[in-house]
């Protein structure tokens, strides 16, 4: 909606500094990209016998999964909760998740041998005892969710109504659906630890991986849905209809109560986990004060700090909570997948990612905030269409 | 179409052997241990009996055809250095010097050919499977490279060809699968010149490596290593010293690997159809919770409305009443005014009485 | 837009610079420190750990090293930390137990730790001297994980060293009137007389009383070693006599006992035990029937002067005091000796104190262990009874009445073993033999068939086991290699149960190739005979044309 951009948009130069240090980091991916698929992975990555899975895996997987967790958190709230007042974080969320899935999957093709056979184990040869196939078919289907949740608002921008309507109607089922897909393999993605006790450290494997992912993927959507819509306030708030930015303030209060409850039980249930695999000694060594960092430091702390702001309605320590969640969320996988994982090996054979695998993440993640920056600065994300206000 | 009882049979072997290979996967009630194909292949390895030739290496590098190593295989000084398992070495033999005894022992290291593999059960295309000759092979014109058998491997044993830019596979020794089709010994196993490798049937070797045992007992630690770990594997070892001086885990525990995921994936199911349930009902409730809700609302309306109007109406007729009333006592007055006037006209009074007259038609 | 730009870039730099750091505080975590510690060991550690109390459980044990302590106190004397004791009549001692705390509870010797030993840093601190660790610096002492390690070895007192205490007269044993000093150590507790008196002839090992902790009023072995010990060798270098050592180091680090002078001849000790037995359980009960049981074991012939040289001490057969073994380990078994029977006392292969284990044992020696290591060991059905068992029935006739009588029967059957392992006559022994049956990669290997038997020879010859248990056959040295077939000087070619193929063999028998290569290198390892290497094919083997060529072309 071109008319509605405030004056004086449409003449600023291209050199902004946003535009210079987004294109340097895309030239770089393009470099990196070319070098990632003439050379091999070893070309590009630190990754060896001992450490098949690398950031790419770690970050951009699982944290990437986990971070659009805030698609099926909000819609399930709004739709099937039946709370209203959440409707204007649907479609930011779930445009959220769809580029958050859409680039785990683009770094999948990055990471996996032989990226065009990533539909392999739907179409071809269904490995269903591997977890890995159970993700692969839940992201498979949930990013098709997400892209028929999202299409509205492409159709709205393009004015194209009865096919708008059309998909329009399938919301119930989509959000159910959705729910579902995420469910599984946001759990999944824990699960697919399950397989390798003897080299993830046994104070974070239990045999309740799956539900520590699923459960701590519901704050991480929540917190996530804060941090992205403060991001959105701030630099795209001219783009916002009156009932999103009086929303605003109930969302994140509202969200924050809930993190804070979820992220309690989230607590509790490591602590059941640990009793259960009597990890208690474990806790007395090194590694085990690093679990209580992220345990305590990342999640107890933050549940508490949001408790507080929620009761005395501080939005500003609600998104900075939101912003310290994230990172324990980010904590946490990553230390599954690769602080915690192969903790066995001697220093010298541990891994730790090259700058190129930084690099190609970095060039990934700048994807999304341009993708999302162009599609919220188009089509009706931040603010419901005008034609279609009332439904 | 002749399909004679033995072909029968084979096909309903390898169905019950298809379903037996993950035999964890979505049971829950029923808890069967895979104990390997009937007759299957395995190897054992007599540690003790090794003296660090490399000569199966050299062997396993020509079998199958991999790339020449840097240092030669008769370099014995390459055991210096510990040896791993790579995409260009499917075996390694590594030294190690237990405290306390002088003469070094050797030890070969490759794929242990599991009964259950867990890089099998983690192949998402299934290019990982489990031969009924007991190998443990690897389609690679499946493989998408994920290199989840990787993680899944308790042995840490496949590699994978990382500089390898469109067209990597993951390497692993195959127990030379074509050779024992044919029925010849793996590379290995065929030059060992000490008979360190033993090939044949897991349960003949397994009685085999019993006997040493007894026979020897001084010589070996009473174990099997690879008979129960993992839920057992096609190679087995035998040695004088712990198997955990020797860098092999002895903390794997005795349970296959799909057992560590069947349950994860048996809940699957049950999270499609319950949740669907769950939510759809959760979407009804509250449906119907705003319906009720918008109705009770529109009742209230409704009433308040009718309530309000009943009121007005009542108000209206008494006010009514009043207009008549004061109308008929105005005519009576202005009557009477009239009369009075006409009897005894003046100018002060004739001005209020229309005032007051005038204030109550207002009113009404 | 610059400072929207900013704050964005922020966002960054925190996501990975959260990243970095995590992964880094992840990789020191798991870095293995004590590879770059210095490994440091020393013989005077000593772990002082009190029995546990509420205080004490809480810190872990207090490394001390006692040399270094008796180094900085040389001028200050044993009783900076030890009190003495003295027994009337008897010369004074020191107690090595520190400043009695033996005698205390956990809480009170705590105390009386930490008071003496920081007040004597601290003492030593203010009078300008080097100092351990004072009050506070509880981790000096109290380490969880010490940096030094123990080198601590064991002191056997051998042979050796016992005949050296006999026969010293640097020992005043008092009263004089025995030949040798053993009252000078040996003792035994009289109840009666409530102190330790010395009776001569029933002399026996410390550790019978003296165990690895105190025992109601016996002390512990490590205490009373030292008491007595340390106490005397002490006492004599203050007299300025040649003593043995005091310090840690002098006893327990192999150093030290590298010096300690040892006898190559060691006479037997005198102890009244006889110099051959003849063993068998029913000889009583047959003596006094006055006639050979009608099931009878052979009786054995036991040497007992060979066994004593043979053996370091007594207690390698003797554990619970000197007598004779029937005396505990009765036929049936009884409560003495742990119902462990006559029978599997003798013949328990997994016991070093039977015969046939420490038997097993000396087999296992580098001389035995070439062939002995590639036979079927400890399996109690392949043993031939009769090498033992062998007193025959006309030597019992009349029935031995006596201990006097049984030893001389037992002494003649001895005398009658040969002295050496009876020999094959060299022209028997095929000089060189080839063997190329599989030649293929290599050449067949030829091999000085003549002088390893040889060499097997000599090295049997010396041992005394060997020349009873090889006895009467000349043949039994060519079983080594040529085991599993009949005894024969003209034993079957291994081909004969060996496959040539390996796929053919499918029992636990191996194929030919790795017969001879397990039989050749396994007898080369167990023997310790380095050269030619297991590894070296072309040591034994030249590389066949074929392979040349291959390599070649």
């Amino acid at each position: 909606m071109h008319d509605q951009q405030p004056v004086g948009m449409e003449q600023r130069s291209i050199w902004t500094p946003f535009n210079i240090v987004t294109g340097a980091i895309l030239l770089m991916g393009l470099v990196l990209t070319v070098i990632r698929f003439t050379g091999g992975l070893g070309a590009v990555t630190n990754l060896d016998h001992n450490n098949p899975w690398g950031i790419w895996i770690g970050f951009d997987l699982l944290c990437g999964v986990a971070l659009a967790a805030g698609g099926y958190v909000t819609s399930a709230a709004c739709y099937l909760f039946g709370l209203k007042r959440y409707h204007s974080a649907v479609r930011p969320a779930i445009l959220t998740a769809f580029l958050g899935y859409a680039l785990v999957v683009l770094a999948l093709t990055y990471d996996v041998g032989r990226p065009w056979r990533l539909p392999y184990p739907i179409f071809f040869s269904q490995g269903t005892s591997s977890l890995l196939f159970e993700v692969a078919l839940c992201v498979m289907l949930y990013l098709t969710v997400l892209f028929i949740e999202i299409v509205p608002a492409a159709l709205e921008w393009l004015g194209l109504r009865r096919a708008r309507n059309l998909v329009a109607r399938l919301v119930l089922a989509l959000t159910i659906f959705g729910v579902i897909l995420s469910t599984m393999h946001q759990s999944s993605l824990g699960a697919l630890y399950l397989i390798a006790p003897s080299k993830l450290h046994p104070l974070w494997y239990s045999t309740y991986l799956a539900v520590f992912f699923f459960v701590s993927s519901m704050f991480a959507g929540l917190s996530m849905v804060i941090f992205e819509s403060t991001l959105s306030h701030r630099f795209l708030h001219y783009k916002m209809d009156q009932e999103h930015l009086d929303q605003g303030e109930g969302i994140a209060l509202g969200f924050a109560k809930a993190a804070s409850f979820i992220m309690m039980g989230y607590v509790f249930i490591q602590l059941i986990g640990v009793a259960l695999d009597h990890d208690w000694g474990h806790l007395a060594t090194g590694w085990g004060a690093w679990y209580l960092v992220e345990l305590l430091g990342f999640v107890a702390l933050p549940a508490f700090v949001y408790a507080i702001a929620v009761r005395e309605k501080r939005l500003r320590l609600i998104r900075w909570t939101a912003v310290w969640t994230v990172l324990g969320i980010v904590l946490n996988r990553l230390n599954v997948s690769l602080v915690a994982f192969n903790w066995q090996l001697p220093a010298d054979q541990r891994y730790f990612p090259s700058w190129m695998e930084i690099g190609t993440t970095i060039f990934i993640v700048t994807l999304g905030v341009v993708a999302y920056r162009f599609i919220a600065t188009r089509m009706p994300i931040l603010y419901a269409h005008p034609e279609y206000q009332h439904e | 179409m002749g399909i004679t009882r033995r072909q029968l049979l084979g096909w309903m072997a390898a169905g019950a052997a298809g379903t037996a290979v993950f035999p964890g996967e979505g049971k829950t009630a029923v808890k069967t241990h895979f104990a390997g194909f009937p007759d299957s292949a395995g190897v054992l390895h007599d540690i003790t009996r090794c003296i660090g030739c490399r000569k199966c290496e050299a062997a396993c590098n020509e079998v199958n055809d991999l790339p020449a190593p840097a240092k030669p295989f008769d370099d014995l000084d390459v055991l210096k250095q510990p040896q791993q398992l790579s995409e260009a070495r499917y075996t390694v033999v590594n030294r190690f010097q237990p405290a306390g005894q002088e003469s070094p022992v050797y030890v070969k290291t490759q794929c242990n050919h599991c009964l259950e593999p867990a890089c099998a059960s983690a192949c998402f295309v299934k290019a990982i499977k489990k031969e009924e000759t007991g190998a443990v092979t690897y389609d690679e014109s499946l493989c998408v490279g994920c290199r989840y058998c990787m993680i899944a491997c308790p042995f840490s044993v496949p590699a994978y060809e990382y500089n390898e830019p469109l067209t990597p596979r993951i390497m692993k020794c195959t127990m030379c699968h074509p050779l024992i089709k044919k029925g010849e010994l793996p590379g290995c196993v065929a030059i060992c010149p000490k008979e360190a490798l033993t090939f044949g049937s897991r349960e003949e070797l397994i009685k085999i490596a019993r006997q040493r045992i007894y026979k020897h007992p001084g010589r070996y630690i009473h174990h099997i290593y690879g008979e129960q770990e993992m839920g057992g594997t096609s190679w087995l070892y035998l040695a004088g010293n712990p198997f955990s001086a020797l860098s092999m885990r002895t903390d794997l525990g005795m349970g296959p690997a799909p057992a560590l995921t069947s349950g994860a994936l048996a809940v699957v199911p049950l999270i499609v159809g319950v949740g669907v349930l769950f939510l759809t009902g959760l979407y009804a409730i509250t449906k119907r919770k705003e319906k009720i809700a918008e109705e009770e609302r529109l009742e209230a309306v409704n009433q308040t409305r009718s309530e309000l109007e009943e009121l007005m109406q009542q108000k209206l007729a008494e006010q009514k009443k009043a207009a008549e009333k004061e109308k008929e006592a105005a005519v009576k007055r202005e009557v009477e005014r009239a009369v009075a006037e006409a009897a005894k006209p003046t100018e002060s009074e004739a001005t209020d009485d229309s005032a007051s007259a005038k204030e109550e038609h207002g009113n009404a | 837009m610059t400072k929207r730009f900013l704050s964005r870039r922020r966002n960054h730099y925190i996501l990975t610079a959260f990243l970095l750091i995590s992964l880094s505080v992840a990789s020191i975590l798991s870095s293995d420190h004590s590879a770059a510690r210095q490994e440091n060991s020393r013989v005077d550690m000593v772990t002082l750990k009190l029995p546990s109390t509420e205080a004490a459980g809480k810190m872990p044990a207090v490394v001390f090293l006692h040399d270094k302590h008796t180094k900085a106190l040389t001028d200050k004397g044993c009783q900076t930390c030890h009190d003495k004791m003295s027994d009337a009549g008897q010369p004074e001692k020191f107690n090595f137990e520190f400043k009695n705390t033996r005698d205390l509870d956990s809480k009170a010797a705590m105390e009386k730790y930490h008071a003496e030993c920081a007040g004597c840093h601290q003492e030593m601190q203010k009078s300008g001297e080097n100092s351990g660790p004072l009050t506070g610096e509880c981790r000096a002492c109290h380490q969880r994980k010490p940096e030094i390690s123990s080198a601590w070895q064991r002191i056997p007192f051998s042979k050796s060293l016992h005949f050296r205490h006999t026969k010293t007269e640097k020992i005043k044993f008092k009263p004089q009137t025995y030949e040798n000093n053993c009252g000078a150590c040996h003792h035994e507790y009289d109840k009666k007389l409530e102190k330790t008196v010395y009776k001569k002839g029933e002399e026996g090992s410390c550790r019978y009383c003296h165990k690895d902790q105190k025992v109601e009023d016996t002390r512990s072995y490590r205490y009373a070693a030292h008491t007595d010990c340390v106490n005397c060798h002490k006492r004599l270098a203050e007299a300025e006599k040649d003593a043995g050592p005091f310090d840690c180091a002098g006893c327990h680090s192999r150093k030290g006992q590298k010096k300690i002078k040892k006898l190559s001849d060691v006479p037997r000790m005198k102890r009244g035990q006889p110099d051959a037995v003849l063993m068998a359980d029913w000889l009583k009960e047959a003596v006094e029937s006055e006639e050979l049981p009608k099931q009878w074991m052979q009786p054995v012939a036991f040497d007992h002067v060979t066994h004593e040289a043979a053996s370091q001490t007594c207690r390698a057969c003797h554990h619970a005091s000197l007598e004779p073994c029937r005396k505990c380990h009765t036929l049936p078994g009884s409560a003495d000796g742990d119902n462990v029977a006559l029978g599997p006392a003798m013949h328990n292969s997994d016991s070093i104190k039977s015969c046939v284990g420490c038997h097993d044992e000396a087999k296992q020696h580098k001389n035995c262990a070439g062939c002995h290591a590639q036979m079927t060991g400890q399996v109690f059905a392949d043993r031939d009874c009769g090498q033992c068992h062998a007193v025959g029935k006309d030597r019992l006739d009349p029935l031995p009445a006596n201990d006097e009588a049984r030893a001389k029967i037992a002494a003649a059957q001895i005398s009658a073993r040969p002295d050496a392992p009876e020999g094959v006559s060299e022209a028997e022994i095929p000089e060189k033999v080839t063997v190329d049956i599989m030649a293929d990669e290599y050449q067949g290997a030829t091999f000085p068939h003549r002088k390893i038997v040889k060499a097997l020879a000599k090295k049997t010859k010396k041992s005394k086991l060997a020349a009873a248990f090889h006895s009467g056959r000349p043949e039994t040295l060519c079983m080594g290699c040529h085991h599993n077939s009949p005894a024969s000087l003209t034993p079957p070619r291994c081909v004969s149960c060996h496959n040539l193929n390996k796929e053919g063999a499918a029992d636990s028998r191996p194929g030919l190739k790795g017969a001879y290569h397990g039989q050749c290198i396994g007898c080369h390892q167990q023997m310790e005979i380095e050269k030619p290497a297991a590894t070296d094919c072309t040591e034994c083997h030249k590389k066949s044309d074929k392979t040349l060529k291959a390599n070649s072309g």
